[in-house]
């Protein structure tokens, strides 16, 4: 999008997003949430950094591909379940391998729920980027057979020579502008 | 001991890949090495187990099911490890050789030891539920390896078949597993067989048919005997080992194991007398009209398969000891002449027995121990063969009156046609002119080639001249186990198992099957000579070429396939709108059916007298936001209007206490609004497609399910089926979650093995999403584009400015 504001606040609101999505993360053994609705709040950080600056300035901040992120997330949710093996079950719980006070969090508990909420903390965040960017990223499926217009303009020099991307709106509906808005922005 | 020599077959399976790597051509050698080690231990056993003292192993595993690692080394699974650790350490050495160079051998000896594992555990195991699993591994690690050469249309097809038909079997066996333990009262084999069997019971029939349906598919049975001759596309190590001496014995060693839980009625004799006893003619018919090596003896493999089914039917003492050693000689002389035969086209590049011959002077070694074999095939002195028919045909001269007659015909008839086959597989092969104008150029086979039918041909020998070495008492307490008498039980007749004994008749009884004997080995060579006149075409082997069971399932497997495209087409046709018409439908006959015949359902239905305000307003706003969204004019409004009741919702559940759930909806529904507008962006232009009267219906079905809803709602609340659960958590969140919020306790720690599942489903749907988009994508022409990336990220949304920065990031 290219709009100075929006992309202001968007690098603004990037880090205070993610620090408040471990805090709801962390706090949820206690209080209201937890590692799903972490997970949602990191996605949604990214997707509106995304929407200022494009998915691949996302993709290179996150220096790993999406798809090892959600499979970190179920290694150690999946992980996080061995040690209750010695002497129990799989997944059996040990809370309190330390007990820290921390300021502002009060009492963190440090054992395998929370590696295992970190997990799906991981999990759900990869899963909901990887939709959305990959969604994003995909060409649209051509109706009007006959009119090439795909990869217009990629013929061996670079993209600022592209027509407006209205042409290539599909349904001729709001969307297109909303899609404008949503994909341009020179990095 | 004999867990570690599962184990290790397990462990050595994994790696095997890993392990050829590594050390190439030596590695077959270690895989041959650790097998003999479990045959040395297993042997060790042995006169402990004669001795009537078996070993037992018992270890809990699911016990809410009742399924314990029950294992058992009496004589009967004593006879079948030394065979598959025997036999499997020389197949394995002998594919050292065979496979040489073949770019796939390492996953070759992956999936053989596999089989060998799975083999092994299933003579050892105790337990019912057990032996089903390591049935069904069987069936896959046969799959695999009949399916080996992959590469070839005909090996696939056959691997399937054989998938297919064992697997039929093996849900069988589950229904036969439950129903017999269900009856008896315990999944431990060893138990229901001390209980006396389950004869009594109702639930006999079941179990009997089931168990019975499980053993005749995998010891490939009439009539679902095709399966095992087209099997035979695997290599041959494969052959000799899965397709010859065990695999398809694991069928007869599930009715010797359950012989004496099922056997002894007369239901049990009949049908196991008479489907072994046709399976044992038909299959000998068919294998003297072949010519080509692997099918004669997979069809005469069959045929053996089929009289110990015959045997184990008839049951009694001598009819087990009988079956025991021809299955012991069975084991030794047709892995050799699979070996041997594998060798022969290895050598030779040819199949065809009319057109081999000579082979005696360039496979010295080869030649001389098929001799041995194929006198052991064709039932002639004095090798074990002979003392494995001289005993069956004993043991259904003692059964007297009209069974002792159609037994010794069934057995004569299936003998002269096997001795045909022998002499067709060895006479034929090695010692007759070759062919005109084929030039057969062969030599002796590799050494690793050599060893395993040089020991089968031997122990074929020792077995029939010295039984007491090792024959008798492996013989005698398999026997014995198979009665149900493993723990202290005592034979009554201890058979003369020497061959020399037999060759000089001393009663009538020894007479009469000599004499049978000898006249079956007349009648195999005078049809020998007369083969080509025995295999010419009639009006009755068209017949039976047509009504050969083959066909059913070729029948039922179109049928399957036919109704699967019918109903797909029906219910699957594509239109998104009639997948949710048909799921809404369902629900709603279904459930409304269930919810009109409950009665007092909406006995105390809730007062809304005290209902606030706000609770009323948003109500209102879920309930114009919802028709508003039908009719919105374009997908964009739908989407806004959808995320304003999804919003309404979560304030709902912010009014009565549920913040988590709050936050997470509030979280949800904003993705989903994203992911709704990238969705919409790629689909066809918005516009009314369906006619008046199809959107009516819609209204009437959305309409109507949504008063279901409504309805069942009210209803839930009066319904208790079991006592809540909640109020376990709230109390012990803190003492055993350690943590305040109920919630999160729940789901990371009394629930966390569902949240794994859940996450894991969303990997999986993200992976979708991610391939579904992807293919597409690679489908498309790539036009003008210099590079081979995806040409299309710099033309959707959140996509970057300039396609390079794209080929920089993404994968």
């Amino acid at each position: 999008m290219n709009s100075v504001i929006f992309q202001t606040a968007a690098r603004a609101l990037l880090p205070l997003l993610l620090l408040f999505s471990i805090v709801i993360l962390i706090r949820g053994h206690n209080a209201p949430g937890g590692g799903f609705v972490g997970g949602l709040l990191a996605a949604s950080a990214f997707t509106t950094y995304a929407m200022a600056f494009g998915t691949p300035a996302v993709r290179r901040m996150l220096h790993v591909q999406l798809h090892m992120i959600i499979g970190l997330g179920l290694l150690l949710a999946f992980a996080s379940g061995v040690p209750g093996l010695i002497g129990g079950s799989f997944l059996q719980a040990y809370d309190k391998w330390l007990v820290l006070e921390t300021p502002g969090l009060g009492q963190l508990k440090i054992g395998t729920p929370l590696f295992f909420d970190i997990g799906v903390y991981f999990a759900v965040m990869g899963v909901c980027l990887m939709m959305i960017f990959e969604l994003a990223e995909a060409e649209p499926e051509r109706r009007d057979a006959g009119s090439p217009e795909g990869p217009a303009g990629r013929g061996g020099t670079s993209g600022p020579s592209r027509k407006p991307k209205i042409e290539l709106n599909p349904g001729g509906e709001t969307v297109a502008t909303a899609r404008i808005e949503l994909s341009r922005k020179g990095a | 001991m004999v867990i570690a020599s599962i184990l290790s077959l397990t462990l050595l399976s994994l790696l095997a890949p890993v392990i050829h790597r590594a050390l190439g051509r030596w590695s077959g050698y270690l895989f041959a090495a650790v097998p003999l080690a479990s045959f040395a231990y297993f042997l060790t056993l042995l006169p402990r187990v004669a001795a009537g003292d078996p070993l037992m192993i018992e270890a809990e595993w699911i016990p809410a099911l009742g399924v314990s690692i029950g294992l058992v080394v009496d004589g009967l699974s004593l006879l079948f490890a030394l065979l598959i650790t025997g036999i499997g350490s020389m197949v394995l050495l002998y594919a050292t050789a065979y496979m040489r160079g073949d770019p796939l051998a390492g996953r070759f000896f992956g999936y053989l030891i596999g089989f060998m594992m799975s083999m092994l555990g299933l003579v050892l195991c105790d337990n019912l539920l057990l032996l089903f699993i390591f049935w069904e591994l069987t069936s896959i690690t046969s799959y695999l390896l009949i399916g080996f050469y992959h590469n070839n249309a005909e090996s696939r097809k056959s691997a399937l078949q054989a998938l297919l038909v064992t697997g039929i079997g093996g849900l069988a066996l589950l229904a036969g597993a439950i129903l017999t333990g269900l009856a008896g009262g315990t999944f431990s084999i060893s138990e229901l067989a001390a209980n006396g069997g389950i004869a009594d019971s109702p639930l006999y029939a079941g179990a009997l048919v089931c168990v019975l349906l499980a053993a005749f598919t995998k010891s490939a049975q009439y009539p679902f005997h095709f399966w095992l001759p087209n099997a035979m596309a695997a290599p041959s190590p494969v052959s000799a080992f899965l397709h010859s001496s065990t695999m398809v014995k694991a069928g007869v060693f599930l009715l010797a194991r359950m012989s004496p839980v099922l056997g002894g009625t007369q239901s049990w004799t009949l049908t196991l007398g008479i489907v072994g006893g046709v399976t044992m003619v038909i299959a000998a018919w068919a294998a003297s009209r072949r010519t080509k090596l692997k099918p004669i003896l997979a069809y005469s493999t069959v045929s053996s398969l089929g009289l110990i089914t015959m045997m184990i039917g008839v049951g009694t003492e001598e009819a087990l000891i009988a079956a025991m050693a021809y299955l012991l000689a069975h084991a030794f002389f047709k892995a050799a002449l699979f070996l041997i035969a594998g060798g022969v086209t290895h050598e030779t590049h040819e199949k065809d027995t009319e057109k081999l011959g000579g082979l005696r002077r360039a496979m010295p070694i080869s030649c001389w121990c098929a001799v041995i074999a194929g006198l052991s095939l064709a039932g002639a002195p004095p090798v074990a063969g002979f003392v494995g028919k001289e005993l069956v045909l004993k043991a259904g001269y003692y059964q007297g009156g009209l069974a002792a007659v159609l037994l010794m015909a069934a057995t004569f008839v299936a003998a002269a046609l096997t001795v045909m086959a022998a002499l067709i597989v060895v006479w034929r092969v090695f010692f007759t002119k070759p062919a005109e104008g084929v030039e057969v150029k062969a030599h002796e086979v590799p050494w690793e080639m050599r060893v395993g039918p040089i020991v089968l041909a031997a122990c074929t020998i020792v077995a029939a001249l010295a039984p007491g070495l090792f024959a008798k008492p492996m013989i005698e307490s398999a026997a014995l186990a198979s009665l149900g008498g493993a723990f202290g039980g005592e034979l009554h007749h201890p058979a003369k198992l020497s061959a020399l004994s037999m060759l000089i008749p001393t009663s009538l009884s020894s007479f009469i099957p000599l004499l049978l004997s000898l006249s079956a080995l007349a009648g195999g060579v005078f049809l020998y000579r007369a083969r080509n006149a025995w295999r010419r075409e009639s009006g009755f082997t068209r017949a039976a070429d047509i009504y050969r069971p083959e066909n059913a399932y070729f029948r039922l497997l179109d049928g399957t396939i036919g109704f699967a495209g019918l109903q797909t087409r029906i219910l699957q046709n594509g239109s998104l709108s009639a997948y949710i018409r048909v799921i809404l439908l369902a629900l709603l006959g279904l459930g409304g059916y269930t919810l009109l015949r409950s009665e007092g359902l909406f006995a105390n239905m809730p007062s809304f007298t005290d209902l606030r305000p706000l609770e009323a307003m948003i109500a209102l706003i879920i309930v114009i936001c919802t028709v508003a969204a039908t009719a919105a004019p374009s997908r964009l409004a739908t989407i806004a209007i959808l995320g304003a009741v999804g919003y309404s919702v979560a304030l709902i559940y912010v009014l009565f206490g549920a913040p988590d759930l709050a936050m997470t909806q509030f979280a949800v529904e904003t993705l989903s609004v994203v992911i709704f507008v990238l969705v919409v962006y790629h689909l066809p232009r918005f516009a009314t497609y369906s006619r008046r009267r199809v959107r009516i219906m819609d209204a009437v079905v959305a309409g109507a399910f949504g008063s279901f809803m409504a309805a069942f709602t009210l209803a839930a609340l009066e319904v208790q089926v079991a006592p809540p659960i909640s109020s376990f958590f709230a109390e012990n969140s803190y003492p055993l979650g350690q943590g305040k919020n109920v919630i999160n306790v729940i789901l990371v720690d009394f629930r966390s093995i569902d949240t794994l599942g859940e996450i894991v489903v969303l990997g999986i749907a993200a992976v979708g999403v991610f391939t579904l988009l992807r293919l597409r994508k690679e489908r498309k022409p790539v036009e003008g584009g210099s590079s081979g990336s995806p040409p299309s990220l710099g033309d959707a949304p959140l996509a970057p400015a300039s396609p390079r920065d794209a080929e920089g990031s993404i994968s």
